[in-house]
């Protein structure tokens, strides 16, 4: 089930997260596809600029730690996909 | 991450630096380029410097572009003793040629062996990696077009070898020596690292300019380099048999080459046009000054073959080669990776946890950007000094290029130790201060 309150407190709490080479929020960055809460889980959808990327674990391990903060008790599950492959036409901001 | 990419970057800087104080230091000469002591340096900083450097890159980047892990990481660490081993041998082999060893020569055909041994291991871990995926992409069609003709150099230097050596006695090829060792050059330094650096590059400019992916299997790129590669491989053949045809294929494949370099730099440009990253970090416009030196080579190399018979010409393209386009696109992406690598190091594993720097944090560009710069000027005046055949303003130059390089490799250095980090973030707790040539934590291999 899509909440927007919900977004926007996982929003909040990913902006802090940076992706390391660009500099920028991920989510700014249009790396977050999706967060939908089903039953007692929090199920975030996240890609990184390129597939392959060695900086991957890192981000979803990221991801799966601030979310775990915001969210407070609810598990957190983070999948990692490239479909659709991220695009630089996907950023929410100028780099 | 593989575990020996900065053991091979460490490796490579070393051997850079010995080659250019070599030069610096009266080593060699402008006059008989395929003089022992000559030989012994270029393979110092061919192999040495550029071999090393794209391998240890190579083991990086391949799984990135195939998007899965390094098949046979164990191959790395033997490789790279079999061939700072292999190249220890092979220069002592040619130093022992020209009168400055008393040792016997027969050493350069087992350094040839085991610089094979250890390029095998490389072939054998990029070529698995990237066919393990069912479909690849340009980047990774022209690393395995590019590790053919590396193939090739690896053969037709063991055989020079072993002739040099005297361990092989083939008079037909004795013949034709000098005549084929331009062929081995070029398929090292335009089949292997020119076109694996152009694969690559396709990526990491898309990487870092933030630019839409030009790697479609359609890029006529991927048509023209192995017909390039092919009119190569012919001419070689044809040496043998007919030398005015084997002169016509060459000149065949040169413009082929000069039609790539045309290609490649128009999708540059348009991913530069494209972009989404207006500042761009100066790993970038290093690279896009190599791109200038790769396009200038190439339009010397057209002229040497086609036009003059005047080696002068010849060696100032393949000195661009080395020096302006190959290693300054080396020296400047290293700019990026060590930093990178470092960053997946040491705050990889607090990321989401503790505040950490970024990639960008680790260097101070105001540092580095001189540097560069005095490098290409270093690498122009080189070039000119070829031309007008003078050895003292070669020297001068080659100094220049060695203080660019020393000051470079210091900003690495600063990188690794993470001198440039804010130090409020330095070191957060649970991140460990990365070693300076080998990576100390492995994520995936």
């Amino acid at each position: 089930m899509q909440d927007t309150a919900l977004q926007r407190q996982v929003d909040a709490a990913l902006a802090q997260v940076l992706d390391p080479e660009l500099g920028k929020s991920i989510v700014d960055l249009g790396l977050i596809y999706g967060v939908v809460k089903r039953q007692n889980t929090v199920h975030v959808t996240m890609t990184t600029t390129s597939r392959g990327c060695p900086a991957a674990d890192f981000l979803v391990d990221a991801v799966r730690e601030r979310v775990h903060a915001a969210v407070g008790h609810n598990n957190v599950e983070v999948e990692l996909t490239y479909d659709p492959p991220w695009s630089p036409a996907m950023m929410r901001i100028k780099a | 991450m593989s575990r020996w990419t900065m053991t091979y970057f460490s490796a490579s800087i070393a051997f850079l630096l010995s080659g250019l104080v070599s030069i610096g230091s009266g080593y060699g000469t402008l006059s008989a380029v395929d003089a022992p002591d000559n030989l012994a340096i270029i393979h110092l900083i061919v192999i040495g410097w550029l071999g090393l450097l794209f391998c240890g890159a190579l083991l990086q980047f391949v799984p990135v572009l195939s998007a899965t892990h390094l098949r046979l990481p164990w191959l790395a660490a033997p490789a790279l003793l079999a061939l700072c081993l292999g190249l220890g041998l092979l220069t002592m082999g040619f130093l022992a040629l020209g009168g400055r060893l008393p040792i016997d020569a027969t050493i350069m055909s087992v350094g040839g062996m085991l610089l094979g041994i250890g390029f095998l291991c490389i072939m054998a871990m990029l070529a698995t990696t990237i066919v393990a995926q069912r479909a690849f992409g340009i980047s990774g069609f022209l690393v395995l077009v590019g590790l053919c003709a590396l193939g090739v150099t690896i053969v037709l230097g063991n055989m020079f070898a072993s002739l040099l050596a005297g361990v092989l006695d083939i008079p037909l090829l004795a013949t034709h020596l000098a005549e084929l060792a331009p062929y081995h050059a070029g398929l090292g330094i335009l089949g292997w690292m020119t076109v694996t650096a152009i694969g690559v590059s396709y990526r990491l400019f898309a990487m870092f300019m933030l630019a839409p992916e030009r790697t479609g299997a359609r890029n006529p790129i991927a048509i023209a380099v192995p017909c390039a590669l092919a009119a190569l491989f012919s001419a070689i053949g044809l040496r043998f048999l007919d030398a005015a045809w084997a002169q016509t294929v060459t000149i065949v494949a040169v413009i082929l080459l000069a039609l790539i370099v045309g290609l490649y730099g128009q999708d540059v440009w348009r991913m530069f046009k494209a972009r989404r990253r207006k500042t761009l970090e100066l790993n970038s416009w290093t690279g896009l000054a190599a791109l200038g030196f790769l396009a200038l080579a190439a339009m010397l190399l057209v002229g040497a073959v086609s036009f003059s018979t005047n080696m002068a010409l010849a060696t100032a393209a393949f000195y661009l080669l080395i020096m302006g386009w190959l290693t300054g696109l080396g020296l400047g992406q290293l700019y990026k990776i060590i930093p990178f690598l470092t960053w997946l190091e040491t705050y990889g594993p607090v990321m989401g946890r503790r505040e950490v720097p970024r990639v960008q944090d680790l260097v101070d560009e105001r540092h580095a950007r001189p540097w560069f710069g005095t490098f290409y000027v270093s690498v122009l005046v080189g070039a000119a000094a070829i031309l007008f055949g003078s050895d003292p303003l070669f020297r001068a130059a080659t100094w220049i290029q060695c203080a660019a390089v020393a000051a470079l490799a210091l900003e690495y250095l600063r990188a690794r130790r993470l001198s440039y980090a804010p130090l409020h973030v330095r070191l957060p707790p649970g991140a460990v201060r990365p070693h300076t040539i080998c990576v100390t934590t492995q994520t995936k291999e």
